[in-house]
């Protein structure tokens, strides 16, 4: 008689407690799901994700190809100044700024802010220590170029006072290069990169980085402003924004900044959560490469400007929450052009554009025109884009070749070897006041496109000493007619920002024109 | 066997090393250099900051000087920093290896059990309606693509359960449930899609190993089916099917990038990937001789395992 177990009995059993461990399991699952859910929405902080990890917190740090960068360098750094939400200029870490004489500007910095982690006091030497590594030309710092153009010197005036000489007179105060404050004790070396690590004296405390993983803030207690009553900020990477919807969806997000509209649309219904559009500051263009032999003919240049439905992009892309674009969005709404006068300066004429290319001894049978599209590989909605203008400029005889490169072949392409026509590209005015100095001939973009005209570089210079509203207005309002006119690039349409967030984030209001980091601190949002 | 084993391992390094020297040769033949990539089209690029850059990171010498210089560092062990993350390479090899492999391992133990039972069970049945049906469907979870699926899978639970695996990583030593939850979810999905092609090797090498003579034999013999079965018939028919596994076990080596990317798991598929677009080259080279390393280790295990399956197999 066999008292063994037998071969059968034991799987019979195994299977019988795997399959209650997986019961088990899968019950303990709901619970711990339900607890975190509870845990994030009567906790304390706000999660979001970012889709690329950012790659360093110095102010300085031109690794910058990606957003998620410059959103979180503003929650640990100050600015001097920043918008209200009725985008008046107000004080922020300068308590007060007066102009003595057209060159000059005298900051009074506010007294007692302290650095992150230190007792080290701000002080007028640490603006001109920070000026000073600006302005390094080996560390090729993101506005090297404006202060080069600008600003004569920064001294410190005071303790708590510097002056910024200037060799533009009367530049206006949004276009004034200002070096943001950081503690050089954080420091060895002037010519260092802080990576996981930041020297700041914003409301919010850099806490913890796993590489890869997530970037935690917390509040910092002792800010010279508003303490924010959130207690954490923590950035998810996640690359995949599906996996960010369903994140959300499941309550392990409360903050979500969307780049997809069907990702947007998905949200839209979800019961607590809140999904808004907006316009945005941001706009999809065409880089038009002007050393390109088969761009030489303005006729060419000027089909290519009516043969585009910028419409169509509206409504494809954006399920018509965006909006047709020239050089500047149209939620720049004291400077943009006029909806109107945009849509006939850019109008969607194909009989035109086949008239033009005519012209230029081209035809939409055996002899079409070819070019070639860059597009970079996964970055936001830019293939969509190069298809939509394929489609478009196929119509009027011009056969696109989409060639999508990864991002640093693409710089290449840009930079160094002009190996192209068009290239899909984006932009932003980055605030309420355009600066359209990156159009001036000398700067870098120009070089690398064959563009500039002394003509626009004088209005852009009256621009940016024009104080007067109106008439800065009558003169970005040129500036843009003359982009669009003389083809400097291909405009296309705005984007909206697309935002969602809990309905336990109280107080949260969208900020006009981007996302706005700021607003959690500024505006005291709570978790309830 | 000794001189074998050692013959085998003294063979790993020139293989190891040309193996890094193609890689070092790739990234810098592709276009948009670690330059390019730091800069971008920002306006304050100039040929000053792009010198002080390249000398910064020692990528103005010579390419034979680059890379030789990196072999002598290798020697001593020091595989450089990462001049994305400033953090030695190791370390951030390390911190994700772990990952990596468990997520493949419990993939590998998944599959290695239900492709067992169902390789078994269609060559045992082979030409029954069962057989066709689930060959079919095996047909259809190989060609779906992985990510697709796994997409599906995460729009799926959020929908119906409101859940999802934990985003944010947390590793065994720190809370083993969260963990469990984590990593779960994309290592059964891995297992279970390779099911359908592993299975097939299983299938073949069963029904090649039933016709021999000495199953007949044994049948002969009067040995039970279950005895024949596992004894005579498995045993033999498991090398095929181990060699197809271990090499994917080392392929995890480099990451299992799609789930990486789905489960926001941050594992070596993601960090070499993200290298590569940064042309982090010290984390690249880094990346590549691990890799490389495992693959002739795994490779190297799996011809021992062969001779341990089957005593007629010896090396010399």
């Amino acid at each position: 008689m066999k008292n063994r177990l037998s071969r059968r009995d034991f799987f019979k059993l195994s299977g019988s407690a795997a399959f209650a461990a997986a019961a088990a399991g899968y019950g303990r699952q709901l619970t711990l799901a339900a607890e975190r859910l509870a845990a994030l929405q009567g906790g304390n902080a706000v999660v979001t994700a970012v889709g690329t990890e950012p790659v360093g917190m110095d102010v300085c740090n031109p690794w910058a190809l990606g957003t998620a960068f410059w959103g979180l360098l503003g929650l640990a750094y100050d600015s001097w100044w920043s918008y209200d939400r009725d985008l008046n200029v107000v004080p922020d870490l300068a308590e007060s700024w007066e102009r003595p004489d057209d060159s000059t500007v005298v900051f009074n910095i506010r007294q007692g802010v302290k650095y992150h982690n230190s007792n080290r006091e701000l002080t007028a030497d640490d603006v001109v220590w920070s000026y000073e590594r600006f302005i390094n030309e080996d560390l090729g710092c993101w506005s090297l170029t404006e202060y080069q153009q600008h600003v004569e010197t920064i001294e410190a005036s005071g303790t708590h006072q510097f002056t910024v000489r200037l060799k533009t007179p009367n530049l206006l105060l949004t276009r004034i290069p200002l070096p943001m404050a950081v503690n050089p004790d954080a420091y060895a070396n002037p010519t260092d990169l802080l990576m996981q690590q930041e020297a700041g004296t914003g409301p919010w405390v850099l806490n913890e980085w796993e590489t890869e993983s997530y970037v935690s803030f917390v509040r910092n207690e002792n800010y010279w402003g508003a303490v924010p009553l959130i207690e954490e900020f923590r950035f998810q990477v996640i690359p995949e924004e599906q996996a960010t919807v369903a994140a959300m969806r499941a309550g392990q997000l409360n903050f979500l900044t969307i780049a997809k509209i069907d990702n947007f649309r998905q949200l839209q219904n979800e019961s607590g959560i809140t999904a808004v559009a907006g316009p945005s500051l941001e706009f999809r263009r065409v880089n038009v490469n002007h050393f390109s032999e088969n761009l030489q003919n303005p006729d060419v240049l000027q089909a290519l400007r009516f043969g585009i439905n910028r419409q169509q992009f509206v409504d494809t892309l954006t399920q018509g929450l965006g909006q047709v674009s020239g050089p500047l969005s149209p939620a720049v709404t004291s400077f943009a052009l006029p909806q109107d006068e945009l849509n006939e300066l850019q109008a969607y004429d194909p009989d035109r554009a086949r008239s033009l290319l005519s012209n230029a001894g081209y035809n939409d049978s055996d002899n079409r025109l070819r070019l070639d599209c860059l597009s970079i590989a996964g970055f936001k909605d830019f293939n969509d884009v190069a298809q939509i203008l394929q489609a478009n400029l196929a119509d009027i005889g011009v056969d696109i070749e989409i060639r999508i490169q990864e991002v640093g072949v693409w710089v290449d392409s840009r930079v160094t070897l002009h190996d192209y026509d068009l290239s899909i590209n984006d932009h932003s005015s980055g605030g309420f006041d355009p600066d359209f100095t990156y159009y001036r001939s000398d700067q870098a973009e120009q070089e690398w496109t064959g563009g500039g005209d002394p003509e626009l570089d004088s209005l852009i210079d009256a621009s940016n000493v024009e104080e007067d509203v109106d008439a800065r207005r009558e003169i970005l309002q040129n500036i843009q007619r003359k982009l669009i006119e003389n083809v400097r690039e291909l405009y296309l349409y705005s984007p909206p920002v697309m935002e969602a967030y809990s309905n336990h984030l109280v107080g949260y209001e969208p900020w006009p024109g981007s996302t706005n980091l700021r607003v959690f601190d500024k505006e005291q949002v709570r978790i309830e | 066997m000794n001189q074998y084993i050692l013959r085998r391992l003294l063979q790993m390094i020139p293989t190891v090393l040309l193996s890094t020297l193609f890689v070092f040769l790739m990234v810098n033949m592709v276009r948009g250099s670690a330059i390019d990539i730091y800069f971008g089209t920002s306006a304050s690029r100039s040929p000053e900051a792009e010198a002080a850059l390249a000398a910064r990171l020692g990528i103005d010498k010579p390419l034979p000087v680059q890379y030789l210089t990196w072999l002598g560092k290798i020697m001593t062990g020091d595989f450089g920093e990462s001049w994305r993350y400033n953090k030695p390479v190791l370390a951030l090899i390390f911190e994700r290896l772990s990952l990596s492999f468990e997520l493949a391992i419990v993939a590998s133990l998944i599959s290695i059990f239900f492709s067992t039972l169902l390789g078994t069970y269609l060559a045992l049945h082979q030409n029954s309606v069962a057989d066709q049906v689930i060959r079919f469907i095996s047909l259809i979870f190989i060609s779906a693509p992985l990510y697709w699926v796994a997409l599906g899978l995460i729009a799926f639970l959020s929908k119906a359960f409101r859940w999802i695996p934990p985003i944010q990583y947390v590793p065994i030593t720190r809370d083993f449930w969260t963990h469990l939850q984590i990593i779960a979810i994309p290592s059964t999905l891995w297992g279970i899609l390779s099911v359908p092609i592993f299975s097939r090797y299983v299938r073949n090498s069963v029904l090649d190993i039933l016709s021999e003579d000495y199953v007949r034999t044994a049948r002969a013999k009067g040995l039970s089916g279950r005895r024949v079965l596992f004894v005579h018939v498995l045993k033999n028919a498991a090398g095929p099917l181990i060699t197809v596994v271990g090499l994917s076990l080392a392929g995890a080596a480099g990451g299992t990038l799609l789930m990486e990317v789905v489960f926001t798991l941050p594992g070596m598929g993601r960090l070499w990937l993200t290298s590569i677009y940064q042309r982090d080259l010290p984390m690249i080279m880094g990346i590549s001789v691990f890799i490389s390393l495992v693959f002739v280790v795994a490779n190297f295990l799996v011809d021992l395992c062969y001779a341990w399956l089957d005593p007629r197999i010896r090396y010399q």
